[in-house]
């Protein structure tokens, strides 16, 4: 056992929300010590560099970490009426390595859902508390997008003009056109031109196979470059197993093994948590102890609860002229045309409609999964006239849906896999289908021949929220208004499972705006 | 997304047969094209039986070539050879059809008529054995639209770029006038308290 020397504040998670805040903080003057259960990405290693790419992707690049199975991983088991499928890498950068890069920002009504709508609980803070951490995160990370969408309140100007529109995404234009809906080009955290040292996108296309040019804005090529120039350390390959407590009940620092199994502890001031919706409730009840048996500060229960993973479905609506699917940023056009509750639903709450692009070769082949003599000529009816228009609402925080401890499946040096348990709500399925509707009139408008969906309950894990939350009551959430846990001072939990309701957009952008709040706070509270 | 799929994985209850879940052993299983040097697993007979089954699911048809042709067969068998769970799997799927094929035909499945393997595929498909073909067919895709000769016809065919996402293709920027009718419509969110 060695003793690590003190840090001002421990991150552990090096993700989107761990690598923002390091940032920050460590720009402010701040000693700031990070743990990463994963390792730096190997540019060689990304799939798109390679022309099997697709295959790539779905083996050592898989984002489901039980199918990943690296030793770097742990293993979640997906359970329940409707499985969730989690998208999660354990790296620095953590699932932005590999992500989607939509960009949004949360709209004031987010806020308040409850009051508004009866829907889920309230924030203890405003779009206004957030505000000037989005245009801090957008100018940081470089987002492409325009200012002006009439469906959101005036903000700044992102940095970088639109990404490339393409065929599709004039075609979506034209649907969103005769539809006469609100539309808005996609805000994307893809560099539209050169910006702090990284090139202009050359729209290489799927991004989720990641970006060899890292013109993608992962985490791992935006905040961490100047975290660790700032002074930041990292510590790759750290497995943290607990976090430790003070004899006066203040975090304290935390326990974890190193990549050869060697357990170290670290101290430091304070602790943050940022190791994402599954990652974070994890350790909080590993870290189960005298005084917090549940585990660590949950008193009120709700640690590992209220898990939300978004009302998400997929339409893709085939197109007798090509569809570009092997060039362009994945978002292109969207519509928050239904945004808010409209009474005239049998839901409350909305949804976001978003054009998108098409679907590669080997995926292509699978999905439509006919083989045989039509298996040529289906492909070549679907491949490269396929586009997707994805659909996202607000999904209830509902207690039910909760990430536990799974003692069965154990990591590479004994610690505890997780099972997560998520059954779609009422509310949840209603939406959904109305926005498989809306996005099925948008193919057809836009001029497709048919279509096909996803239903309203594909399991997509790609927004993993709400497992640690954000409350002033101490009974019902974890972590108060600034991040800090409510029982436990010093520990603070940032990152996708501090949000007490996920709103209707992908979550990256918020994270990150939070991330960056919560480091103001946290440094502007200091005592010592 | 890049990994949108029909349907979850077959995770509904904690505890299925560890075929069920058979993708976890994805992760492990990569076999890069230059080690596909032939066979690792499956003995003649099994070779011919599994060159067959590929070229039911993804036959020849000018200009695309037969899954054999292109050796996804021995890409499936390389792959499944680097997991146990996988090689068992890959053993018994084509147990299972050529004793079938014994019992009904007298004959091992490579040499039964294309009609024959198509009805027993497809019986298998829906089968206590479904898994089994899943996997093959999984795994015999992947061999096809991985080899450079298949990928080639799919850019002629279909016109997608094999390498647009490698090189990056230029694309028409986005033109603001699009938004004209847009910018003149009301703000459209609640303003809150």
């Amino acid at each position: 056992v060695t003793n690590e020397p003190e840090a001002d504040v421990l991150v552990i998670g090096a993700g989107a929300a761990g690598a923002a805040l390091t940032w920050r903080l460590s720009t402010a003057g701040a000693r700031v010590l990070c743990l990463e259960q994963g390792d730096w990405v190997d540019d060689a290693a990304i799939p798109k560099g390679h022309l099997d790419w697709e295959v790539r992707g779905r083996h050592y690049w898989n984002p489901a970490p039980s199918i990943r199975g690296r030793e770097v991983d742990y293993d979640v088991t997906n359970l329940g009426p409707n499985p969730v499928d989690p998208f999660m890498y354990c790296a620095v950068g953590g699932s932005t390595v590999g992500f989607g890069a939509q960009y949004w920002r949360l709209q004031p009504s987010d806020f308040r859902t409850h009051t508004l709508d009866g829907f889920g609980v309230d924030w203890p803070i405003t779009l206004d508390d957030l505000m000037p951490y989005y245009d801090l995160n957008e100018r940081e990370v470089g987002v492409s997008g325009l200012a002006g969408d009439p469906t959101g309140p005036p903000r700044e100007a992102p940095p970088l003009p639109p990404n490339a529109m393409g065929a599709i995404g004039r075609r979506w234009a034209e649907g969103f056109e005769r539809l006469g809906w609100y539309w808005w080009p996609q805000d994307s955290a893809i560099v539209s031109r050169d910006y702090r040292g990284r090139p202009a996108c050359t729209n290489r296309s799927q991004c989720a196979f990641g970006c060899p040019q890292h013109s993608l804005s992962s985490a791992d090529v935006t905040y961490w470059p100047q975290a660790l120039k700032a002074g930041a350390e990292l510590h790759t390959r750290a497995r943290v197993r607990r976090i430790t407590l003070s004899a006066d009940g203040r975090a304290s620092g935390a326990e974890y093994y190193d990549r050869d199994g060697r357990l170290h502890t670290v101290a430091a001031r304070r602790v943050v948590l940022c190791a994402g919706g599954i990652g974070t409730p994890r350790l909080l009840l590993m870290s189960a102890c005298a005084g917090h048996a549940d585990g660590l500060a949950n008193s009120s229960g709700q640690v590992g609860r209220n898990l939300m993973v978004h009302a998400q479905s997929i339409v893709a609506g085939r197109f007798e002229a090509s569809t570009e699917s092997y060039a362009g940023t994945v978002g292109a056009m969207s519509s928050r045309q239904f945004y808010e509750t409209d009474p005239a639903n049998d839901f409350v709450r909305g949804f976001i409609v978003a054009g998108n692009r098409g679907y590669s070769p080997l995926l292509t082949a699978l999905q439509v999964h006919t083989w045989g003599k039509e298996h040529h000529a289906l492909l070549e009816h679907h491949l490269d006239h396929d586009a997707t228009v994805y659909v996202c609402g607000d999904d209830e925080p509902e207690e039910h849906n909760r990430v536990e401890l799974d003692p069965d499946r154990l990591d590479a040096f004994g610690l505890p896999g997780v099972t997560t348990t998520y059954e779609q709500s009422q509310n949840s399925r209603r939406l959904t289908e109305a926005a498989i509707g809306r996005a099925t009139e948008l193919c057809m408008a836009a001029g497709a021949d048919s279509v096909r969906d996803f239903g309203v309950a594909p399991g997509f894990g790609w927004h993993l929220m709400g497992t640690a939350r954000m409350g002033s009551d101490p009974a019902t959430a974890v972590v108060d208004a600034d991040h800090e846990a409510h029982d436990v001072p010093g520990l603070f939990v940032v990152d996708g499972s501090s949000m007490p309701t996920g709103g209707a957009v992908n979550p990256a952008n918020t994270i990150q705006a939070l991330a960056l709040r919560a480091a103001d706070r946290i440094w502007q509270g200091r005592r010592d | 997304m890049a990994f949108d799929r029909v349907k979850p994985p077959p995770e509904a209850g904690k505890g299925p047969s560890p075929e069920a879940t058979y993708s976890r052993e994805f992760g492990s299983t990569y076999v890069p094209p230059d080690e596909v040097q032939g066979y690792v697993t499956l003995n003649d007979q099994e070779q011919l039986a599994l060159a067959a089954w590929a070229d039911r699911l993804i036959p020849a048809e000018a200009p695309w070539p037969s899954a054999s042709e292109v050796g996804a067969p021995m890409y499936a068998d390389n792959c499944a050879a680097r997991s146990p769970l996988l090689r068992a799997m890959l053993l018994r799927a084509l147990s299972v059809v050529r004793a079938e094929a014994w019992d009904r035909r007298r004959a091992d499945f490579g040499d039964c008529a294309g009609s024959e393997q198509d009805e027993l595929l497809t019986e298998l498909e829906s089968s206590a054995h479904a898994v089994l073909f899943e996997l093959v067919l999984e795994l015999v895709f992947e061999g096809y639209y991985r080899a450079g000769q298949v990928l080639e016809v799919v850019e002629r065919q279909t016109g997608f770029r094999i390498r647009g996402p490698l090189e990056g293709t230029a694309l028409e920027p986005f033109e603001e006038s699009l938004l004209e009718r847009v910018r003149t419509l009301p703000p459209a969110y609640i303003q809150v308290p």
